[in-house]
């Protein structure tokens, strides 16, 4: 019973939260300066023209009847459609959420699993040379801004070497069927960037976590009873450590997602966030709330799984829980 | 040794999977084909472009990106406008003018026909014509605006029908409102049907349009196979893309200071040309003092526009003195009518009454030319007593509304790119608010007069802009494009809408 409240008040406060955010996202939307009817049609257009335009996408209607119909719309899964093309907002968002999601979803488990041997080693080492490489070198990866890093790679690998495209993108079913190679050559670099930098940070939360647990007691016991320091740090370090790195994960996903912004701009990438800084531009208001909202619900979604996560690593908040 | 739990199996497995993951893409990105466009069956040609249409109908939008991709290639027009900026014919023969000069006659080509294999005759040009009549671009509306009527008398022979004489309108007709569409396409903002030696392909939203050549062209056969535009909002990946080979041609580089780098490279050729893009230093002439000529003209005086070409657009671009480009069939060189004279500049604003100096207001949108030329602008004026104070407007949230629409603003700086845009300087509505009879009459007369006459009264008009000191141009644009060796054809000048393919090839 308590765990199914319990679950019952998250769902409740992930709803709410939700709510809260279509506001939010509405109004800040809604300020953006300048009207979109005259941003669309440009300088060419008379002002009946404008009006004209203004009527067709309901802007004429008072604030809060379109917040109403807009809300209404999500509730039924219908994000609207775009001022410029016509098209459904849902419709257009769809491939470019995919590609994001394949960027952001292979970073993020790269970047983890190379954290953890690497912040584990740096743990051990830590008053050796080895430790201070390691340290170092992850000092630099987060220091380098992301946009630097990609720049890096791509004069590095595409211009000089030629081994990998500079930028664009290939669907992984594209026009001309399956295409496995295409699709993966184009996406080592950006990913590549996104894990030199989330590595990096996470290698620091994963060094730290060790080191706590290093003087930890039950792992003295452990090496009492004869085991290796790096098994007893395995066995017991990496769980006690998973917490932590679990937390930050969660929050550095909401951060990858702002980066793979940026990495879309340097590797021309057509992601959700080159779609959103092109909305912006062009004032294409019904896409821009689709994307925020579906960036909202992700980041939710992520910190309500990050909250589940915690009661599988942690065997003592589950016995807590029930 | 302790048993391994069942939670430690699954974990062992998990990361097995994850590391599986990471292997497999490692391995084919290794697999993966090198950089590059070619393909050893197909002739391909990669484009890198700026801008990304946000459909692909004509009709409905003036976004220059559509007729970039589109005109000439896939669709085509009945008269053309050459690379000299000269009328030539296309899907018409020929086309001859009445003696009232309100009626044209164009002859068609009997072998022309669509990509679909209908033929271009006498009714799909009435029904393309009609249906630009009623286009939803306010542009194309306004430009179609001056046809009486439109009737076939044949199946090879199409008149139309002017309310008064024009010359703009021929003009017109070689660029958007003049393309001639297929009856059969309906769905014109994904499918655009034309007769053009290219068809549409497929469309990566964000990332490249795709067009493949017609088998059956009537006319002299594209040259490429498949013709990819991509599409880069960030300069430098363009840039990069063109370095490391994937793309043929940077067809227009909107960053002059990364010329050097394929400048000096063997690889690669750079051809400059002009655009029409004239950058306008706009006075607003309903306020005072822009309205008194004397300080106009001192502004002119007072900016050494030499400098502001060095300064901002990496010493590329040209002087022009008038809303003309070179390649206006009227064009005159007007830009020494002002030379840098700071001391003359001084002179005529103490004649005006300024001679202890005045605060100016220069709005300019945050677009690179504008915002860097105003720097150099508020430096140069401010040694001939005039305070400029500079300040950067976002383009579509403050710079429409508040300059371009409601006039709040002494001086601003736009690049106006449409062709042949001078008539913009007759309406005096317009943000500038020039209200000058003797050039609004200049201009409807130049429109209806015969060729001769209009190019000497176009001239009169250009000339009375500049006497006038009606604004302050700049420079023009020009047109930088980067194109990898080995191929040809691709025109230097911007004197169309269109990244004209037609004339594009690849050596060996």
């Amino acid at each position: 019973m308590a765990i199914a409240q319990a679950i019952a008040r998250r769902v409740g406060v992930f709803v709410l939260s939700l709510l809260g955010a279509t506001v939010v996202v509405f109004l800040i939307v809604q300020a953006l300066p300048g009207d979109v009817a005259q941003a669309t049609l440009g300088m060419g257009a008379t002002p009946e023209q404008v009006e004209a335009l203004r009527q067709r996408w309901g802007l004429d209607r008072p604030a809060l009847v379109r917040y109403g119909s807009w809300l209404l719309g999500l509730a039924q899964g219908d994000l609207g459609q775009s001022y410029l093309t016509g098209q459904s907002v849902s419709g257009q968002i769809a491939p470019r959420l995919a590609v994001t999601c394949w960027l952001v979803g292979l970073s993020m488990p790269i970047a983890v699993l190379a954290s953890v041997p690497a912040g584990l080693a740096a743990a051990m080492w830590r008053r050796r040379w080895q430790g201070a490489v390691i340290s170092s070198l992850s000092q630099i990866g987060m220091a380098a801004p992301v946009f630097f890093t990609g720049i890096v790679l791509v004069v590095v690998f595409s211009v000089r070497l030629g081994w990998l495209p500079a930028n664009g993108y290939e669907p992984l079913l594209g026009p001309g069927g399956l295409d496995l190679a295409g699709w993966a050559s184009h996406l080592v670099l950006p990913v590549l960037s996104l894990v030199i930098v989330q590595a990096s940070l996470l290698s620091r939360y994963v060094r730290n976590g060790f080191v706590e647990v290093l003087a930890e007691d039950y792992l003295r016991t452990a090496r009492a009873v004869g085991w290796t320091k790096w098994r007893a740090l395995v066995r017991h370090g990496l769980r006690n450590a998973a917490l932590s790195i679990v937390t930050v994960i969660a929050l550095q996903i909401g951060a990858m997602l702002v980066g793979a912004i940026i990495v879309e701009q340097v590797f021309a990438l057509p992601g959700l966030g080159s779609m959103l800084l092109q909305a912006v531009a062009s004032r294409d208001l019904p896409v821009v709330q689709g994307i925020a909202v579906l960036l909202v619900v992700v980041v939710l979604a992520i910190s309500l799984a990050a909250d589940l996560a915690y009661v599988v690593i942690d065997p003592r908040l589950r016995s807590r829980e029930a | 040794m302790a048993p391994r739990t069942r939670r430690q199996r699954t974990l062992t497995h998990g990361l097995t999977v994850l590391a599986l993951i990471f292997g497999l893409t490692v391995m084919g990105a290794c697999a993966g084909r090198p950089a590059g466009p070619d393909s050893p069956t197909l002739k391909t040609l990669t484009v890198g472009a700026t801008a990304e249409p946000d459909t692909l109908d004509l009709t409905t939008s003036d976004n220059a990106a559509i007729p970039q991709l589109l005109l000439y290639n896939v669709y085509e027009t009945l008269v053309k406008l050459d690379s000299e900026g000269r009328v030539r014919p296309l899907l018409a023969t020929a086309y001859e003018l009445s003696e009232d000069e309100l009626t044209y006659t164009f002859r068609l080509d009997p072998k022309a026909h669509f990509a679909s294999g209908s033929p271009v005759d006498g009714d799909a040009v009435v029904a393309s014509l009609e249906r630009m009549r009623q286009a939803l671009s306010a542009t194309i509306q306004a430009q179609m605006a001056v046809i009486e009527r439109v009737w076939a008398e044949d199946s090879h022979t199409v008149k139309v029908e002017l309310s008064h004489p024009s010359n703009k309108w021929l003009y017109d007709m070689t660029s958007t409102a003049g393309i001639v569409i297929d009856p059969a396409a309906t769905d014109l903002a994904n499918q655009p049907g034309g007769s053009g030696p290219f068809q549409f392909s497929y469309w990566i939203r964000g990332d490249r349009v795709v067009l493949s050549r017609v088998g059956d062209y009537w006319g002299t056969p594209g040259r490429f196979d498949q013709v990819t535009f991509r599409y880069f909002s960030e300069p430098n990946a363009m840039n990069t893309a063109m370095l490391s080979g994937e793309i043929d041609v940077i067809s227009d580089l909107t960053s002059p200071s990364t010329l050097p780098m394929f400048a000096d490279d063997d690889r690669f050729q750079v051809l400059e040309g002009t655009t029409n893009g004239e950058v306008v230093l706009g006075f607003n002439h309903a306020r005072a003092p822009l309205n008194d000529l004397r300080v106009r003209q001192a502004i002119n005086y007072g900016i050494d526009r030499q400098a502001i070409i060095d300064t901002v657009w990496g010493g590329k671009g040209q002087l022009i003195g008038s809303m003309a480009p070179p390649t206006d069939p009227y064009y005159e060189d007007l830009s020494q009518a002002y030379p840098y004279d700071p001391e003359r500049a001084r002179q005529l604003l103490a004649e005006a009454g300024l001679g202890a100096g005045a605060s100016l207001s220069l709005r300019v949108p945050t677009l690179p030319y504008a915002t860097g030329a105003a720097q150099v602008i508020a430096s140069q004026l401010s040694q001939v007593g005039l305070t400029v104070v500079v300040e950067e407007l976002d383009f579509a949230g403050r710079w429409l509304p508040e300059v371009f629409l409601n006039g709040d603003y002494d001086m601003t700086i736009v690049a106006h790119v449409e062709a042949r845009d001078i008539g913009k300087f007759a309406d005096a509505s317009y943000y500038w608010h020039y209200d000058d009879p003797t050039f609004q009459d200049l201009i409807a007369r130049a429109d209806q007069a015969g060729p001769s006459e209009y190019l000497d009264l176009m001239r009169q008009a250009a000339r009375r802009l500049s006497e006038d000191a009606a604004a302050d141009w700049l420079f023009l644009f020009p047109k930088l494009v980067v194109v990898a060796q080995g191929i040809t054809g691709v025109p230097a000048n911007a004197t169309s809408l269109s990244f004209d393919l037609t004339t594009v090839a690849a050596r060996g």
